[in-house]
């Protein structure tokens, strides 16, 4: 298969930035509210786990053009550390002391199913120590399509039962044109579309990540894919929708961009948008936004007024499901954004210009 | 599908109009994303733009589905990935250009009013030929850079692809076009204008007023009118842009276009880029500027660019021939145009005729002028000649100086060196005239500078001037000097020097040689008819400002007229020629020209008033290229 000119410069710059790496070995971790599969409440306990990077980012094209995760993976971290990775997960699980129903997620920002990043009895162990527990009703993990294969999955229902078990996969897009000629996603809608039906037929729940504004796509563009996307996959049976705003990681070619002010990371209304739009489409179905970076300039963000209310209003959205927070939201930037959309299309397509005149204007004398 | 049509050339712009009833659409043209429409036909609306068109947008409706509703919308293919970084991505925008004709192939892009877009970077390459060849309605190009940063690779851009551009396709441009940009860029050649700028500025709590931008403060005076009028900002905004763009069209109608274009170089100091630079490639597009047209306005240096004004001389120089009379006279030129009806030049005509009548000879005028230059006395009824107006102070800049000797001296070289030049003018002129000679290397026989050239002391030193200028001529030269009773005999020369310029070199004088007694019938202001015998010759109009020949004229001369346009067929059907039924054009055919169509095996069939220039006929396009005045059978 042919890749596209752009994705020599990726591999570029994923070799630049490997001697700049500044891996951690540490397990993170953090609470927040979050929804529950049966539509109630619950709190989530996030991990992020040390393991190596994403093999996919490894190979020699480069990954995704957006992805900086690598850079913090430790490029071989020892078996030990690994090993010890069950104990350590359930230590920080004690320490919080939290009470109630909750989601255990496992992030490796790589594929938690790719035996070369964990191997099998570790995950099985891990998962296997928290699906015992009462109070834990969701076990997320994140895998790239093709490890959601049969064998995995079965390891996995050794130790847990199907309906706590959720795999996140990272759809980008549904478009198999946008996945290949602007995120590099190496990944085909067929693919994806396998993976789920595999799980669902195990009874395992999908959740889709969905990339709203990858490269090249105008503002307006990424928003109907999102949701286009949003559909497609919920067709196929997708659990839940995570609108994941697009923001700019070190040592991408995103970033390149975005120093060279040929992108623009979405607006906060474009999120927005999307979340209300997909879930007024679709009551049951679970829609999670958390833009990364909300309001800073290398996340989504509005005109800097409003940004923490949006930023809000979503993610209390997310965790309640309840769209009346979406409702009523206004600011004077609003029009702008809307004028935004417009121009970006029968502008130059990227968005720059009218960054650079906004920014200049801020020169003018107050009112 | 190619809906428009061209219904005016003016220089760079063109005046679209839609071919189709049901698709309603005129340039130059706003465009609003809302519908895709004009912006006249949105009324009152603000944001349009609302989530319903986000999620199902007219160009993402998968149009293979029999949509006949969209047949008469204006549809926009945007393609979907556009890695617009030449500096990053030279090949991938290659690819996606590949990927999106692609598409527009497969969706059948051809049975819809649809915009296209192109990057500036491929508009030279033949992947804009590729596109031409889909037929979109409008094709837009979308820049990879800010163009005010760099402008002269934009207006070099653009005007390339104008001249490229087919007589149907409409040109587009969106970004950050504040209306007092608007007809700069349709002096360009620019045809749609993206309107959403102005909406942005509204959100900055910037209006729009008399073109200028305005920051409203909380007690600005203008914030006050708008409040008046019970308008918001936006409303307020868009309405200026739409009063700006009616204008621009109206200019463009009455072929002035350019002087408000001049009378906005303060605005932006783009402008003026815009106006100075596009002069380089000026001969580029000087047959696209129409022979006839409206009065224009001179008042700064950027107007000695004029197209007008240069398309003038470059006919001029290929199409005039002197007389040959051995005594030429220099005069001044006259506020008052044509000048021959100016109190001055009648002074002058007078002092002429009389030294006509006892010697025969009628001296050829040259008259001096800024920013004209020099105008052969014959042709002061063609436009823009008789069509400018100038602040005449008698201070000239140095510039004017020059470029009016050089206009001069060009004219000068046209007469045999040992004409007799008696150069009679107001004292302001002494410095180009002298520049002008001196480039030649002519001598004038003799020099008379005054304060006021038509008083009766000056009047009659021109006559005294004119007989020594006749005594010093050699005996043979006088003898073949015949007096003509006619007294309208300056309306012949006229009709020869016109007929040379509009019908090609040789014309003029072809007709008066083969009509000896020309009769003149009408004066000023009306139209001036021409008699040979019981024959009607020609018509000099002052309100078209054109020579029109009689097409029993025509039919002895026309193997020397040089506008000729080959048609496909034996017989011409109806009252105009498509260009589809074009084969070939000459090149020099200007807009308004007065035209012979013959067919393929050169045999005369009619004669016909050109709409577009001779090297857009030849494009392929579609729409009226010729409207025919008579059939010759």
């Amino acid at each position: 298969m042919n890749k596209p000119a752009f994705v020599k410069e990726i591999a570029k710059i994923r070799n630049k930035s490997k001697s700049l790496r500044a891996p951690h070995f540490r397990v993170i971790s953090w609470i927040e509210g979050s929804p529950l599969p049966n539509g109630g409440r619950g709190t989530s306990l996030t991990f992020i786990l040390p393991t190596r990077a994403c093999r996919f980012a490894e190979a020699e094209h480069g990954g995704c053009s957006m992805c900086g995760y690598p850079n913090e993976n430790p490029p071989d971290p020892p078996l030990k550390l690994i090993e010890t990775l069950p104990e350590i997960t359930m230590e920080h699980f004690m320490k919080k002391k939290v009470e109630g129903p909750m989601v255990i997620k496992f992030f490796t920002s790589g594929s938690f199913l790719d035996r070369l990043e964990l191997p099998p009895h570790i995950r099985e162990k891990m998962i296997s120590q928290f699906a015992q527990l009462e109070q834990i009703k969701e076990i997320i993990i994140e895998s790239r399509a093709e490890y959601v294969i049969k064998k995995n999955i079965e390891s996995l229902l050794k130790v847990a039962p199907a309906e706590k078990i959720t795999i996140a996969i990272g759809l980008e897009s549904a478009d198999d044109e946008i996945n290949k000629r602007s995120v590099n996603k190496g990944m085909t809608w067929k693919q994806f579309k396998r993976a789920v039906e595999l799980a669902r037929s195990y009874g395992i729940r999908i959740k889709a990540y969905i990339l709203l504004k990858p490269i090249f796509l105008t503002e307006y563009l990424s928003i109907h894919d999102a949701i286009l996307s949003a559909e497609k996959a919920i067709e196929i049976g997708v659990e839940t929708i995570s609108i994941n705003s697009s923001n700019i990681q070190k040592g991408t070619l995103m970033e390149k961009m975005f120093n060279l002010k040929r992108y623009r990371s979405p607006w906060l209304w474009s999120s927005l948008i999307v979340t209300k739009k997909i879930k007024q489409r679709h009551p049951e179905i679970r829609v999670i936004t958390d833009p990364v970076a909300a309001g800073l300039i290398r996340g989504a963000h509005n005109c800097g007024k409003c940004d923490k209310m949006v930023k809000n209003a979503l993610s209390e959205f997310s965790y309640t499901q309840d769209l009346s927070y979406l409702e009523n939201i206004t600011c004077d930037c609003y029009e702008r954004y809307l004028s935004f959309l417009i121009a970006d299309i029968m502008g130059s397509g990227l968005g720059f210009i009218f960054e650079d005149y906004e920014l200049s204007k801020k020169n003018l004398p107050k009112q | 599908m190619r809906s428009l049509q061209t219904r005016n050339v003016l220089g760079l712009s063109r005046e679209y109009k839609s071919r189709k009833k049901q698709f309603d659409v005129e340039t130059p043209a706003l465009i609003s994303w809302s519908n895709i429409e004009p912006l006249h036909k949105i009324k009152g609306k603000l944001f349009p733009f609302n989530q319903e068109v986000l999620v199902f947008p007219q160009w993402w409706v998968s149009i293979e589905k029999n949509n006949e509703h969209l047949k008469n919308k204006l549809l926009v293919f945007f393609p979907k990935i556009f890695p617009n970084v030449p500096e990053l991505f030279p090949q991938s925008m290659k690819e996606e250009m590949d990927y999106y004709i692609e598409s527009l192939k497969t969706i059948d892009a051809q049975n819809f009013n649809y915009i296209s877009y192109i990057p500036d970077q491929l508009v030279a390459t033949e992947y804009f030929d590729q596109l031409i060849e889909l037929d979109p309605t409008a094709i837009f190009i979308l820049f990879s850079y800010d163009w005010k940063s760099s402008p002269s690779k934009f207006v070099e851009t653009i005007i390339r692809t104008r001249l490229k551009t087919p007589n149907d396709i409409a040109l587009g441009l969106g970004g950050i076009i504040p209306p007092y940009l608007y007809a700069p860029l349709v002096y360009l050649g620019i045809d749609i204008i993206d309107a959403s700028w102005t909406l942005w500025t509204c959100s900055q709590k910037i209006a729009y007023f008399k073109g200028k931008e305005v920051l409203l403060d909380s007690n600005n005076l203008i914030k006050k009118i708008i409040q008046e009028r019970e308008m918001n900002l936006c409303d307020w905004n868009l309405s200026q842009a739409k009063e700006e763009i009616i204008f621009v069209r109206e200019l463009l109608q009455k072929a002035s276009l350019r002087d408000y274009v001049e009378s906005l170089v303060y605005m932006d100091p783009l402008i003026a880029f815009i106006l100075r630079h596009s002069k380089k490639f000026q001969e580029l597009f000087l047959n696209h500027i129409p022979i006839t047209g409206n009065p224009i306005f001179c008042p700064t240096e950027l107007s000695l660019d004029r197209p007008e004004i240069i398309a003038f001389h470059e006919r001029v120089d290929k199409r005039f021939i002197p007389r040959s009379t051995p005594i030429v006279v220099i005069l001044p030129c006259s506020h008052k145009k044509p000048y021959f009806v100016s109190q001055s030049h009648q002074k002058y005509g007078k002092v002429l005729r009389a030294f006509y009548k006892s010697t025969g000879i009628f001296p050829e005028k040259i008259i001096v002028t800024s920013p004209m230059g020099a105008v052969p006395g014959d042709l002061d009824v063609i436009y823009p000649v008789a069509h400018y107006d100038i602040p005449v102070t008698g201070e000239w800049t140095e510039t004017e100086i020059k470029t009016t000797a050089s206009y001069l001296a060009k004219l000068l070289k046209k007469y045999p060196k040992n004409t007799k030049f008696v150069i009679h003018t107001s004292k302001d002129y002494e410095a180009m005239i002298k520049e002008g000679f001196k480039e030649t290397g002519y001598q004038p026989f003799t020099e008379n500078y005054f304060e006021k050239p038509y008083s009766t002391e000056a009047l009659n030193k021109l006559y005294q001037e004119l007989f020594s200028a006749f005594d010093s001529l050699e005996n043979i030269v006088k003898e073949s000097a015949m007096p003509n009773v006619n007294v309208k005999q300056e309306y012949v020369f006229k009709l020869r020097g016109m007929a040379n310029y509009q019908y090609g070199l040789g014309v003029g004088d072809e007709i008066t040689a083969q009509y000896k007694d020309i009769v003149v019938r009408g004066k000023y202001p009306r139209d001036v008819a021409f008699f040979g015998g019981d024959e009607k010759l020609a018509t000099l109009s002052f309100s078209t400002n054109k020579i029109v020949l009689s097409t029993q004229l025509i039919r002895k001369i026309w193997s020397k007229i040089e506008n000729k346009v080959w048609f496909e067929g034996d017989q011409i059907k109806g009252s105009s020629i498509f260009i589809q039924g074009i084969i070939d054009a000459s090149p020099e055919i200007r807009p308004q020209d007065e035209v012979i169509i013959l067919s393929k095996n050169n045999k005369l069939l009619a004669v016909g008033t050109a709409i577009l220039p001779g090297d857009l006929m030849k494009i392929k396009g579609s729409g009226v290229a010729i409207k025919i005045r008579k059939k010759v059978f």
